[in-house]
């Protein structure tokens, strides 16, 4: 790994706590795994949030995972819930775990040789927590039957 | 930021992904005016149209890319849940399936707001755009036409 990949990447996670300092948002920091994580409301949705910053491949992951998960008799439909939740998103998609019923929003910054604005990660949280809001009542509503698929058909 | 500021900056983001295909003699199509890019790649089995374009109103430089099939639909289910595998795997882009429709894409998108953006990113982009869509689109396929199980697939993928 290249002093200038490290020196890059420790620039963005400064970057990202600077955001998150100035937002007053409590988090808890992991310098030697360049990651941040925090809870956030989105929309009586608290949902688990996680930045990291990927020293090697110079990329931001942001990982926000709702707070539930499908049941069992609810995992195969889920399957076709976050493809369609996803499917003509412009950022970031959903991520399903169809084993354990988990959810969660990924968004991805790469910054390769370049000069990313800190107000980039702001939006990045954001986006997420539109999403969360969006969806997650969504998500929710399946697993507990009081919605259909065709819920995710709406826009 | 003023909307001058944002085609400003679109367009130099534009500038900058052109300059990046010229310096490694990629083929590709622009259109100036509304900064979009288009330009193909053979992979191993599949031909792949790619379409780079400006989000101006939101500051995004998107990487879109249209499967070249349409998927049937009685294994509309299974490419639901290869896609779904594939995507819990990957760290940056997504494919998107259209179950209604039956049609799939590979997006990665990266953000330039106030930012500078550098031909190695643009690079960088693409070609992991090519890579991932290369690696998995004929799987894709052969599911679709039932030549490849959806058991196979997940062993294959979860090794």
């Amino acid at each position: 790994m290249t002093d200038r990949k490290t020196k890059d990447a420790a620039q963005v996670y400064r970057a990202i706590c600077s955001v998150l300092d100035e937002k007053k948002r409590t988090y808890e920091k992991n310098k030697k795994e360049l990651s941040v994580c925090f809870q956030k409301n989105c929309d009586d949705i608290e949902a688990s949030f996680e930045m990291r910053v990927d020293t090697e491949r110079q990329l931001v992951t942001l990982t926000a995972t709702l707070p539930f998960c499908m049941s069992e008799e609810k995992r195969a439909e889920g399957v076709l819930a976050t493809c369609k939740a996803s499917c003509g998103m412009t950022i970031g998609h959903f991520n399903y775990d169809a084993t354990d019923g988990s959810l969660s929003f990924r968004i991805a910054e790469s910054f390769v040789d370049c000069t990313i604005d800190q107000g980039v990660y702001d939006e990045m949280i954001i986006c997420a927590s539109a999403m969360i809001a969006e969806y997650g009542s969504k998500f929710l509503a399946l697993d507990k039957g009081t919605a259909d698929l065709s819920v995710f058909d709406e826009s | 930021m003023s909307e001058e500021m944002k085609l400003k900056q679109a367009r130099l983001v534009y500038r900058t992904f052109c300059n990046a295909l010229d310096g490694n003699d990629w083929k590709y199509r622009a259109d100036d005016e509304n900064l979009k890019i288009e330009c193909g790649a053979q992979g191993d089995d599949l031909p792949m149209e790619i379409g780079i374009h400006m989000d101006v109103e939101r500051q995004l430089l998107m990487i879109l890319s249209h499967l070249p099939f349409v998927v049937a639909e009685d294994k509309r289910i299974e490419l639901a849940v290869a896609v779904n595998a594939v995507n819990n795997l990957m760290v940056d882009g997504c494919f998107d399936f259209d179950i209604n429709a039956g049609h799939m894409f590979f997006r990665v998108t990266n953000s330039f707001l106030d930012s500078v953006m550098s031909e190695d990113v643009c690079l960088e982009l693409l070609y992991k755009a090519c890579q991932t869509i290369d690696r998995y689109n004929d799987q894709f396929l052969m599911i679709s036409k039932g030549m490849l199980s959806i058991e196979q697939f997940l062993q294959s993928v979860n090794n």
